[in-house]
């Protein structure tokens, strides 16, 4: 265990001296673009990084009934969960492809996880989208 | 379609000029391809970044451009 900051915290704190200090002293008007770029790409990490184990775990669970796959005890290794996860949206896309999802029950539920994950992954990249 | 006001006006004015009405469903299709286009597009920039062949942080910060067309295409789909 480290201790403070963590790394969000020190990540916040970069993002703060960026935006605060360097930030208002550029001149030229692509570095300032870019500089917004990069906070916002700081910004990502720094809401991503908190509870990103308990949200692919959250997934898997999804993706378990969703594709009626058994469920193996012990949980998933962590460090095997995104290989995990990205394995089973292949599996989940290849079923899609094959037409499973075009009509019927199945396809609500296709439709209700794929727009779970998606605003998922808003949060974390553009929480201010809609 | 967003910023060209209502639908319904645009296929008007459409009509007008071009002498034939865009069907509905023809616009659907296409509002549907243009933003799986869009998606594959930010997929390919992130890509350059990602494989190294052109380091830079606008196109690594573009393929976290892909969920909005991923919200945007899951809205239209259910609308077709």
């Amino acid at each position: 265990m480290q201790d403070r900051p963590t790394a969000v915290e020190l990540i916040e704190a970069v993002r703060d001296f960026l935006a605060g200090e360097v930030a208002p002293a550029l001149a030229d008007r692509s570095l300032r673009y870019r500089m917004r770029i990069a906070l916002h790409a700081l910004g990502i990490v720094a809401r991503e990084v908190p509870d990103e184990e308990a949200r692919l775990r959250a997934e898997r669970e999804a993706l378990l009934t969703l594709l009626d796959l058994p469920r193996p005890a012990p949980p998933c290794d962590p460090r095997l969960l995104r290989a995990w996860v990205l394995e089973a949206n292949r599996a989940l896309c290849e079923r899609i492809r094959d037409g499973a999802a075009d009509a019927g029950p199945w396809r609500e539920r296709v439709l209700a996880h794929v727009q779970q994950a998606v605003d998922e992954k808003l949060q974390g990249s553009n929480p201010d989208f809609h | 379609m967003r910023r060209l006001g209502p639908k319904e006006r645009f296929l008007d004015g459409y009509a007008k000029v071009a002498g034939w009405r865009l069907a509905p469903e023809m616009v659907a299709y296409w509002d549907v391809f243009a933003n799986l286009r869009w998606a594959v597009i930010t997929l390919r920039q992130a890509r350059r970044h990602l494989t190294g062949r052109e380091r830079s942080l606008e196109l690594a910060s573009i393929g976290r451009r892909c969920a909005e067309v991923e919200w945007e295409l899951l809205r239209l789909i259910r609308a077709a």
